[in-house]
């Protein structure tokens, strides 16, 4: 068996935790003073806001506040312990034995004894994860998992269908209550849980205002501590013009995504801490492939032609982003280097039309077989909606010019999540994906993630890049994990299932009142029970 | 430095309407002021190319600043580089070792040259060593070994290994020829040998109709660098696709290394820094007092980078006789005496550059200090101290080239922390990556920082804004790429952002 070092470390600080006081959390000691309120911005409001059913970042970033995971990632980027104190993995890297910590409680609901935190808990929101009938893009993630059994109330252990790379940090997804939904079989978006959840995270979830602002509040008994700020706040903005004013004007203290317009301003302004995270995201229109219309490659390459990408961020956008190639962020370890972006070439995309059998017919629309290339694209009102106005709008513009109509449709956050995700009632559509470093677009473009609620939304289906994805997880060499991404990037950016924009920079922005700040890149507020606001700050 | 030059742009306040250079001059400069350095060098070279004499001055002091900011570039870049590539190829070593499947047989060959190239020579030695032992490889790949092993052994002090190794190779081979000129010029042995071998693999590489391969051209890089052969080496940078790979290796159906030359970065910025006091001891014959002037001071300034001292403080003695007006005369002064320092002695340095501060030391002045300091790795404790407080008291947002001296400063002294805070903080954000808005040395070490600080996808982001421009950056790209997809420790997500 082999243990790993960090886990190691933390047993010991455990053990003798345990010797000193049970169940009482943790005091830190740190000398930091409690206290105080966070409001921050958000340019949207959460769908559902447990970690198994949501696939948006605004949720994400709640639930990274009220849940925990077996395994964390720390700052340095290192794996360590969460909720399991240890682990064991066997020689042949295929058996996990966690040992979990037995000092964590969930968070009570009201009149309710905090109830400990066991085995069955990890037991149940895997199977719970892994229903047939729950719909998360978290299944694809565990696939590896061929079992799970309990040991005894404080050990699991889980048996992989095979060893794979950082398997470990795969155990980070969040651990629900076997006492929370009230369907303990499946989990849906009807379940009260998704909506009111309860974790074992630094902070709990009190209500949600009729303004839909999450409010938040500190868990006296988090096992690292009672983390230093009483509440954070959640507030939605439709308008990210608003969001930052409202930081200007201290109505918030922090915002998640700075608006590029107010870049200048906030980094001038001595209040405030402008900090860039996360830069493995991307735009794009993505196509709905179930349209016979275009499922012809040479259709979407088109599109792509047909759009100068180049100068719609430079003037949306100040030209604060790069144009990419393909599936992956520049900023990932994943992007393929030798694809160059597809240039403007206007000509181009109509030459490659009329190879598809496309003419130019009445009111110059192109048209193949009596049917127009007449289009309906959705586009959700959140983030940067003025920008987006007009990124829509020239894009509409450039393929008027070569026969392609587009009917443009702005759209509220959830009903577009439906349209798109469920019901898949759309041609084009407009979003951004941001992933974690691991580079795994598997759930996007995986032919087993067609479905209802699922991220291969466009129906992209190809047999070799669903072998490649497969390939490139069972891989346990690094270089030719590498090497099947680069392929898959190049095979992606040629079939063009997306049209691929742009990786615009990401900025959060705190009053300097917030101390101890550190953003994880992907998670946001990994560490936010560490940060503090001195007693003569707060409000 | 960036500041001086800025001062010398404004004194010489650059009439491009009547210089007597064509308009490919002009916009080669417009090029410089962008920060595109590698095609203004290009461009500036071909102008100076099709003349006969040396005039205009001007022009040949405008093509130095644009030889002298790549070389320092460069030299940025190789800071980053060597350590880099040894870090990647160790690791992929390892992990081959481990896995005891679909290894690589170049990764020894190629871990070897980078421990040569970071000056590491017995651990070289072993890689290489290891690599000759590999059977079944390429006999080129041996040849290269082999110079590459005879240099390791001279530069450890085994120098009749070194020549008995040598002496088995074939120059009639052009690859081989040139590394192995270069070899020689390295070690200082048969000096006789280097340019008939270096010219006749150049004539051969140079008439062969596809691009020069790049280790060769690094190597004869070296050599025109060291020799004073500006001319031949624009050629061979003219003929080279410097994003390109040195060896491919194809392992099965879906695993391709690729592998680069590990001194390329070095080469090329030795070369710049020739060529670009060339260019100014030209331009010093200028009957122009301005042309003079500035072109003095800025051939100290090349002599400086590259650790010619003597010549660097002559030239800034010549300079102070020359009556230069008074901002000129101000930074001069500075470096007249920080170049006449003994620099291995930073305790008597360090208490005469902060000598130099007075009571009403400008944000500049403090600036162009603490780079000084920055570039010589001597300490200057009060006006690092000043520039802290006046960055910290700063209304509104701190001045940026107070960020950047104080950056450079800390990452002269592998301070990541630091050098992040300051770099960060003076980096135009509305214009993040960009090189026209964000100096690239300034975003080169900045990218160093966030590497060092594990921030892999933010230095990756840099380099790739970069490589658009210098596409020899495409080697650290693929070894940081490399580190990044062997040391991150994520769960697999994707959300919709």
């Amino acid at each position: 068996m082999k243990r790993l070092p960090n886990f190691v470390c933390l047993t010991i600080i455990v053990v003798a935790g345990l010797l000193l006081a049970q169940p009482a959390a943790a005091i830190r000691s740190d000398g930091n003073p409690d206290g105080g309120v966070l409001n921050y911005g958000e340019y949207g409001r959460p769908v559902t806001l447990d970690p198994i059913t949501s696939n948006d970042m605004i949720s994400l970033r709640v639930s990274e506040l009220v849940f925990s995971g077996l395994t964390a990632i720390n700052e340095k980027q290192e794996v360590v312990p969460d909720l399991a104190e240890r682990a064991e993995i066997s020689d042949d890297g295929r058996l996990y034995t966690f040992y979990l910590r037995k000092d964590v409680t969930w968070h009570p609901r009201e009149g309710e004894t905090p109830v400990p935190f066991t085995a069955d808990d990890v037991i149940f929101t895997y199977n719970i994860m892994m229903h047939p009938k729950t719909i998360t893009p978290l299944k694809v993630r565990n696939e590896f998992i061929e079992s799970v059994e309990k040991i005894d109330d404080f050990t699991v252990r889980f048996t992989l269908k095979r060893p794979i790379l950082n398997a470990l940090a795969k155990f980070s997804f969040k651990i629900i209550p076997q006492h929370g939904p009230e369907n303990k079989e499946f989990l849906t978006r009807e379940d009260p849980f998704v909506h009111h959840p309860i974790g074992t995270g630094p902070y709990m979830v009190r209500n949600i205002t009729a303004d839909r602002e999450v409010i938040l509040v500190a868990n006296d008994n988090y096992y690292k501590g009672r983390p230093h700020i009483d509440k954070f706040v959640a507030r939605p903005f439709a308008d990210q013009n608003i969001m930052g004013q409202a930081l200007m004007f201290n109505a918030i203290d922090m915002i998640v995504l700075v608006n590029h317009r107010d870049i200048p301003q906030i980094q001038g302004d001595k209040r405030f801490v402008l900090q860039p995270y996360n830069a493995l995201s991307y735009s794009f229109f993505g196509f709905n492939i179930r349209n016979p219309l275009l499922v012809d490659k040479r259709v979407r390459q088109a599109f792509t032609y047909a759009v100068n990408r180049q100068e719609m961020l430079d003037a949306f956008f100040q030209g604060q982003g790069t144009i990419i190639s393909g599936p992956f962020a520049p900023g990932s370890w994943a992007y393929n280097l030798d694809i160059q972006p597809t240039p403007y070439d206007p000509q181009k995309a109509v030459a490659l039309l009329k190879e598809a059998g496309f003419e130019r017919g009445p009111g110059g629309i192109m048209a193949r077989d009596g049917q127009k290339l007449s289009l309906t694209l959705k586009v959700p009102i959140a983030k940067e909606s003025e920008a987006i106005k007009r990124v829509v709008l020239a894009f509409k513009n450039y393929l008027s010019k070569i026969g392609i109509e587009i009917q443009g449709e702005f759209i509220e956050w959830l009903a577009w999540k439906e349209d798109i995700f469920l019901h898949h009632d759309f041609d084009l559509m407009f979003a951004s994906w941001v992933f974690d470093d691991s580079a795994d677009i598997s759930s996007l473009f995986h032919s087993a993630e067609i479905g209802a609620w699922k991220n291969n939304f466009g129906a992209y289906s190809n047999p070799e890049v669903d072998s490649l994805i497969v390939e490139s997880k069972l891989t346990l060499d690094h270089e030719k994990r590498r090497t099947i991404n680069r392929k898959l990037h190049a095979i992606i950016a040629d079939e063009s299932p997306y049209v691929f924009l742009w990786t615009l920079t990401n900025y959060a922005a705190y009053n300097k009142k917030v101390r101890h700040v550190g953003i994880h890149p992907y998670k946001f507020f990994s560490y936010a029970d560490e940060w503090y606001i001195p007693k003569t700050e707060q409000r | 430095m960036k500041k001086a030059i800025l001062i010398l742009l404004l004194w010489v306040s650059f009439p491009l309407a009547v210089q007597a250079g064509s308009a490919d001059a002009q916009q080669a400069m417009r090029l410089f002021q962008k920060h595109h350095y590698h095609d203004a060098a290009l461009l500036m070279y071909a102008q100076l190319s099709h003349r006969t004499i040396e005039e205009p001055y001007d022009i040949q002091r405008n093509f130095g600043m644009i030889c002298l900011a790549n070389a320092r570039f460069y030299n940025r870049l190789h800071q980053a580089a060597k350590p880099l590539q040894v870090e990647y190829l160790k690791r992929m070593v390892q992990a081959d070792d481990q896995r005891k499947s679909a290894a690589s047989r170049l990764a020894r060959l190629y871990l070897g040259k980078a421990l040569l190239a970071d000056g590491r020579f017995t651990p070289a030695i072993a890689a290489l060593t290891q690599f000759l032992e590999i059977s079944g490889v390429d006999e080129i790949d041996r040849y290269e070994a082999r110079v590459d092993l005879g240099a390791a052994h001279h530069a450890a002090g085994q120098k009749i290994r070194a020549t008995k190794i040598w002496s088995a190779l074939p120059v009639d081979e052009p690859h081989v020829a040139a590394l192995l000129a270069a070899a020689y010029q390295q070690s200082g042995l048969h000096p006789e040998k280097i340019l008939p071998l270096a010219q006749g693999a150049a004539k051969t590489l140079l008439t062969a109709n596809k691009p020069i391969p790049v280790q060769c051209a690094s190597a004869l890089l070296d050599i025109y660098g060291r020799r004073n052969m500006v001319r031949e080496g624009f050629e061979i940078i003219a003929h080279t696709q410097l994003a390109t790979f040195a060896r491919e290796e194809v392992i099965g159906d879906h695993k391709v290394l690729r592998f680069y030359d590990a001194g390329l970065f070095r080469h090329l910025s030795a070369f710049y820094s020739q060529a670009a006091i060339n260019a100014f001891n030209t331009a010093k014959k200028s009957a122009n007092t301005r042309t003079s002037v500035t072109a003095t001071f800025l051939a100290g300034e090349a002599y400086a980078f590259s650790r010619r001292m003597d010549e660097a403080s002559r030239a800034m003695d010549e300079l102070l006789a020359a009556a230069p007006p008074n901002a000129l005369s101000r930074l001069a002064q500075v470096r007249q005496l920080a170049y006449g320092l003994n620099t291995h002695s930073p305790k008597t340095t360090r208490l005469d550059l902060d000598g130099l501060l007075s009571e009403k030391s400008s944000v500049d002045q403090l600036s162009d200090i603490v780079l000084l300091c920055a570039q010589l790795g001597v300490d200057c404790p009060d006006a690092l101290k000043r520039a802290t407080l006046l960055w910290q008291q700063a209304q509104g947002r701190p001045p940026a080239n107070l960020g950047m001296a104080l950056g450079h400063y800390y990452r002269a002294r592998q301070d990541h922390g630091r050098t992040l805070h300051y770099l960060e903080a003076a980096r135009d954000k509305s214009r993040k990556n960009r090189i026209e808005a964000n100096p690239p040395a300034m975003l080169a070490d900045l990218a160093w920082a966030y590497y060092k600080n594990r921030q892999y996808s933010e230095a990756l982001e840099i380099y790739f804004t970069m490589s658009k421009q210098f596409p020899a950056v495409r080697q650290i790209q693929v070894a940081l790429q490399g580190i990044y997809s062997m040391e991150q420790q994520s769960a697999g997500d994707a959300k919709i952002f």
